[in-house]
This record gives C-alpha cells, sequence and structure tokens, in this order.
C-alpha cells in the first residue's frame, strides 16, 4: 500500500475531508490545507520499500471510513493527564508530541499513573528532526484543523469505532533482559547518578565503565511479561550522571538487554502470525533504525514513522508500537 | 462475560502474586508491572482496594477484546 505522499496528493485527500494521521518534515506539513488531520515532524521512515530519510514526502495514515466520528484535542502539559478519560468508550487515540517538550517530559514521567490509563488504546509517536538539526530545529507538532504549529503540547485524534469493531495495542520489542545484575533506582528520572546494583548503592555512569556496557542496547523492565525498554542518551563521565530517552521508574527492576545478532531476522520473527492486514498504525523507533542500519532495509510488511519515542499507552524506547482493528466476534 | 466485581479474592491474588497468569493483553501487563512495585512499597489494605479497582477498570473497558476474556478466564479459573 502506498504510505509516502506528495503534497499535491495528500492535499487531495485532505480536501476529501479524510482523517488522517501525518508525519514529516516541517516544511512540507506546513504548506498542508486547513482539515481534519494532526502531523509532528520527523524526515525517517519504514516506507513501503523500506527505511527511507525523505524532506519531498509524507507519510500517511488514512483514518478507514468506518470510523463513525474524530475529534482532534490539543493537550498541554498542563492538561496532558486527561488523556486517556478523555477517549470516548469504544474509541482509539492517535497521539503525537514534540521531543523535549515540557509535555514530553510531563507525560513520559506520569503518564501510567492518570486517571483511565489502559481504558481504551492510544498510540503514537514523539516528533522529532532530521539528526543534524539535533539542537536547532524545534521538533513540533500541527493541528490540521487550526494549523496551529506547537513546539509544546500534544495533539489527539480520537477515533470513534462502530459497535462492532474492536481496537488493541501490540508492541515488538526484540529486546529481553540479560543475564546481569538487577538494577534499580532511588527515584524516578531522565537523568541518575545513583544506581542500586543487586541491592547495593552505586554510580551508574562509573558501573557503566567498570562493565563495560554497551549502551546502544536498553535497560529493560518486565512489565509483568511485556518488555519495556530504556533507553541511554548520554553517559556524562565528568559530572557521573546518565540520562536517558525515557525515564526510570522507582522501584522497578532493570536488566542490561542481551545482545541481538540480527535485527530484520528476529523482527520479522515477531510479526504478528495472522497477518498484518489489520494494522491501523504503526511506528518505530530512530535508535532501532540507526542501531540496525535499517535505512533501505524491509521490516517485513510493516510501515511507519520512525520517531524519538513511541507510545503505546506510555512512553517506550526501541520498540515498534502497532495499532490493529478487528471484527468483534 | 462478566468481569468479577473488587470483592473478588481472585484480584488480590493476581496482584500480590500469589497467583501468576501469562497475560495477553498489553494495557494490562503494563497496569500489573506499576500496580505489583507499588504494592511491595505500600502494602496497606487501602493501596490494595485500589489497585485492584484500577486493574479492573481496564478488564472492564476492554471486555469486547477476546485477549482480554482469555485473560480472565486465567485469573479466575
Amino acid at each position: 500500500m502506498k504510505v509516502m505522499h506528495t503534497i499535491d496528493e495528500l492535499s487531495k485527500k485532505i480536501k476529501e475531508n479524510k482523517s488522517l494521521f501525518l508525519a514529516g518534515d516541517e516544511n512540507l506539513l506546513k504548506q498542508l490545507p486547513k482539515g481534519r488531520w494532526i502531523g509532528g515532524t520527523i524526515p525517517y521512515f519504514m516506507a513501503e520499500h523500506g527505511g527511507e530519510f525523505s524532506q519531498d514526502k509524507i507519510y500517511v495514515t488514512e483514518l478507514p471510513d468506518y470510523i463513525t466520528d474524530v475529534k482532534i484535542r490539543p493537550y498541554t502539559s498542563k492538561t496532558v493527564s486527561n488523556v486517556y478519560k478523555d477517549l470516548p468508550e469504544n474509541s482509539f487515540g492517535l497521539i503525537v508530541i514534540p521531543a523535549t517538550s515540557n509535555t514530553h517530559l510531563e507525560f513520559a514521567l506520569k503518564s501510567p499513573g492518570y486517571e483511565g490509563f489502559g481504558n481504551s488504546p492510544l498510540i503514537g509517536w514523539i516528533a522529532g528532526t532530521d539528526l543534524a538539526d539535533l539542537g536547532k530545529i524545534a521538533p513540533k507538532v500541527i493541528n490540521g484543523e487550526t494549523l496551529d504549529v506547537m513546539e509544546d503540547g500534544a495533539l489527539v485524534l480520537q477515533a470513534q469505532l462502530p459497535e462492532s469493531k474492536v481496537a488493541d495495542i501490540n508492541i515488538i520489542n526484540i529486546f529481553k533482559q540479560g543475564e546481569g545484575d538487577t538494577l534499580t533506582f532511588p527515584e524516578d528520572g531522565w537523568a541518575v547518578k545513583t544506581v542500586l546494583v543487586n541491592g547495593v548503592e552505586t554510580n551508574l555512569a562509573d558501573y557503566i565503565l567498570e562493565k563495560g556496557l554497551d549502551t546502544r542496547l536498553p535497560l529493560v523492565a518486565d512489565y509483568y511479561g511485556a518488555m519495556v525498554n530504556i533507553s541511554f542518551q548520554n553517559v556524562d563521565q565528568d559530572k557521573k550522571e546518565v540520562s536517558f530517552y525515557a525515564p526510570v521508574f522507582k522501584g522497578m527492576a532493570y536488566k542490561h538487554a542481551a545482545p541481538i545478532a540480527d535485527y530484520i531476522k528476529l523482527f520479522t520473527s515477531q510479526l504478528p502470525k495472522e497477518g498484518t492486514d489489520n494494522i491501523a498504525f504503526s511506528c518505530n523507533c530512530i535508535l532501532n533504525y540507526l542501531y540496525s542500519e535499517l535505512e533501505g532495509k524491509k521490516t517485513g510488511a510493516v510501515s511507519g514513522p520512525i520517531t524519538f519515542g513511541e507510545i503505546a499507552y506510555q512512553l517506550l524506547n526501541q520498540t515498534m508500537v502497532y495499532l490493529t482493528i478487528d471484527d468483534i466476534s | 462475560m462478566v468481569v468479577p466485581s473488587t470483592t473478588h479474592p481472585g484480584w488480590k491474588d493476581l496482584l500480590n502474586g500469589k497467583k501468576q497468569c501469562d497475560l495477553e493483553f498489553l494495557a494490562a501487563k503494563m497496569t500489573m508491572g506499576r500496580l505489583q512495585t507499588y504494592i511491595k512499597d505500600n502494602p496497606e489494605a487501602s493501596a490494595m482496594a485500589k489497585c485492584v479497582e484500577e486493574i479492573r477498570n481496564v478488564f472492564v473497558n476492554n471486555i469486547n477484546l477476546p485477549k482480554v476474556q482469555r485473560d480472565l478466564e486465567k485469573i479466575f479459573n
């Protein structure tokens, strides 16, 4: 299926009143007409023919025609706590948040405790930039109804399903906990100095250096069988501080991931055996794209934006997330 | 399918780890992972009651999913 579209092709869809969840370069998104769409900035994609960097096409997720109602809801860092409870019964939400914004930080740290967590599917991604522009150009999200461009906040496209359909979220995480030490943290946080290694207080930067940990491999927490990654962003040996792309949580037991040999092989082996035709949206992580050198390579029939963070209810790292819609049997 | 009430002891057994289940539903697994950590630090009865209500709500609100129905079978049978 064609997923990458030019501005002209996409403008036509917008004028046809299609409901769209978009990912693309900022300069392209800003040229689109008003309509029922939200979008976030990113120039990396898992496209029809494989991993792709593009600044002249936009990745399009078009909601199926059987969706009975669509609402676009903007949030701020102060109101994003309502994001789950605002989702109507038998609906799902598609969310996009700009990376490093206050709303990103707030959502990542606190969303698991927000009212209504898990009551309806909420899936989406963290908007980013060309890696060459990191720190120079802020990631953004754009509300197609108003053409508001936001560097902070969140946009949610709420989609109401007919009674005959049900949506579900799944993840593909090829990382597993390794056999090494158990790491716990005394506080929630994005940047830490202190870690408890098998219960013994240690400096995490020193521990990483001493053990020679490969920081391309994430820390992995076992959430009752769901493996949740926390990716390393930076190890500052001068400040003795380690920062992450998602927060670690107090009391949760983490282990450094076991090494992987072949991302594509492992990934495709975990694709749903019943097929991928029912996948309505998916996205994958920029770190998987970089570390596993996915440019030009295909991950099965699954496509989507390559992101600065994935949201499957809560913020995840180095994980592919996807939404399925099926008939209620 | 009826989701057992908050007074059913199966919820408490699930949360305190007395009963181990291989759940399929992602939101239930994520919620369980967080609540079990919370309960370890907050062993009082009121914390357990709050957690039972929270995990039950996840099942109630997603009861149309076949995997949720299978998870309930595993927890209560």
